[in-house]
């Protein structure tokens, strides 16, 4: 399972998203208000242009900040 | 009508001389030495009569034509070489002089009380007797009239030990974003380390002052764990948290290393422009990959994006740290945007880890970005109607270049009270 984090374009069907997530069988994990930007997990690879109508870019979590 | 008289003053007292003055001024001189009890000069001096007194070579008339006279003052070939009107003196009247004296003194109070006032209200810098690091020196903090009080400075970094003697009293609010670790615990040090340097105030042992803002309200966000590693996600949660909670200056003392060209990160761009639009400011380190001089590296993520102000590290001499990155990738952004001290930094740290008492020195580019945090509070404090942006313009506005260093290395320069 991978997490990614995705930027929503503005004035978009956040249910329709969720409903696009779902059957992709893609969770949606949180929702970060102030940033508008979702985090999402999937076992798959998640591909940008599937989701173009509501995100600006998704990218993959990183484990690679350090002090 | 009123006598006015005049005393004339003369180069000579030839009798050519006196002739002239007779028939220039059309009066009768009479010597002084003729003049006696029973002749007195006032009973002499009229129209037609003057006086000279032979031994001052000063001749005493009455109702002459000023005019005349300044002419024959003029006149080189005229014996007349100055005059002036008669003075009247009066004998000093004590009382009126005393009255004279009350009223001086009383405007001398009026003024001494509208100084004092306006020294009372002015506010003045305390005279220094502190002890500084030699960071808190470099940026100014002797001068420094604010201390961040009112405004919310959150630290993501490692937490915070708030069993630490400097922070145990302290009004501290924080959130965990690692899973299994408190934020009020601080098993690496370096969250303290950074905490202090923002926001601790004077060392418990020695008195020295290592910390800038002490009266800000200090937040703290863990989203390093004890190990002192973190993902993006918890860093973005964290940001959003400070966001909501309306917080004002973020410091993150933490770094991804990028290659030469890489474009920055989209999701930390969007970040930092999105917290700017929330009127908050987020800083972070430059990252610490460079082996200087030979090999320089770019500044590292997320401090690469242009949203977020980027901070390099410089030692006591005035030195970039060999090990502070550089803007190398100033094409997708990724420039240092100012510099700080970030060599042989002490501040505080949890007692029994890498030291014995209750704090430690460390270097990189994770401590010169507190120092900058701690900056922008007392900035905000003292100007509390501009907003982020313009508080991050006047921080690189008052940064003062280092000669003989690059913009590459340091940005608008050294970090500056105002």
């Amino acid at each position: 399972m991978k997490i990614y984090l995705a930027i929503l374009k503005s004035d978009i069907d956040l249910e329709e998203f969720k409903r696009n997530l779902k059957e992709k069988k893609i969770k949606f994990l949180d929702h970060y208000k102030s940033v508008g930007i979702v985090k999402l997990q999937s076992e798959k690879k998640i591909s940008e242009n599937d989701f173009k109508k509501f995100c600006v870019s998704i990218e993959e979590d990183k484990d690679n900040l350090t002090i | 009508m009123e006598k006015e008289r005049y005393i004339v003053l003369l180069e000579n007292q030839e009798k050519k001389s006196l002739k002239k003055v007779e028939n220039e001024l059309q009066v009768s001189i009479t010597s002084s030495e003729f003049l006696s009890k029973d002749n007195r000069s006032f009973d002499v001096i009229d129209n037609d009569n003057g006086v000279l007194y032979k031994n001052l070579g000063v001749v005493v008339v009455e109702n002459m034509d000023e005019d005349q006279l300044k002419k024959a003052v003029k006149d080189d070939s005229n014996p007349i070489v100055y005059f002036e009107k008669e003075r009247e003196f009066f004998p000093a009247d004590e009382m009126k002089i005393i009255s004279e004296l009350k009223k001086q003194a009383a405007e001398i109070s009026d003024k001494i009380n509208e100084l004092e006032q306006y020294l009372n209200n002015k506010p003045i810098p305390q005279k220094n007797f502190v002890e500084m690091e030699w960071g808190l020196k470099a940026v100014g903090i002797e001068k420094a009239l604010y201390t961040g009080k009112g405004i919310d400075v959150c630290i993501l970094d490692t937490g915070l030990d708030m069993s630490h003697p400097d922070f145990a009293s302290r009004e501290v609010d924080g959130k965990s974003f690692i899973e299994g670790e408190d934020w009020n615990k601080d098993l690496n040090g370096h969250g303290t380390h950074c905490a202090g340097v923002s926001a601790g105030n004077l060392r418990g042992d020695t008195g020295k002052r290592y910390g800038i803002a002490k009266d800000c309200n200090l937040k703290i966000a863990k989203v390093l764990s004890n190990k002192g590693s973190g993902t993006t996600s918890s860093v973005v949660d964290a940001i959003d948290w400070a966001i909501s909670k309306k917080f004002r200056v973020l410091s993150l003392s933490l770094a991804a290393p990028v290659q030469l060209n890489e474009k920055p990160s989209v999701l930390f761009e969007t970040v930092g422009m999105r917290a700017l639009e929330n009127n908050c400011l987020i800083i972070a380190a430059a990252g610490n990959d460079s082996s200087r001089p030979s090999i320089p590296k770019p500044v590292s993520a997320p401090a690469n994006s242009i949203s977020i102000m980027a901070v390099a590290a410089i030692d006591g001499q005035m030195r970039v740290a060999k090990f502070s990155n550089g803007g190398l990738n100033p094409s997708t952004g990724g420039n240092i945007n100012v510099c700080a001290p970030g060599v042989d930094v002490f501040s505080s740290y949890p007692k029994g880890i890498r030291n014995k008492n209750y704090y430690f020195g460390l270097s990189g580019t994770s401590m010169a970005t507190p120092h900058v945090t701690g900056l922008a509070a007392l900035y905000m404090e003292q100007f509390p109607d501009k907003t982020a942006k313009e508080i991050w313009e006047m921080i690189e506005t008052n940064a003062k270049p280092i000669e003989g260093l690059k913009y590459r290395d340091i940005g608008s320069g050294l970090i500056q009270i105002i």
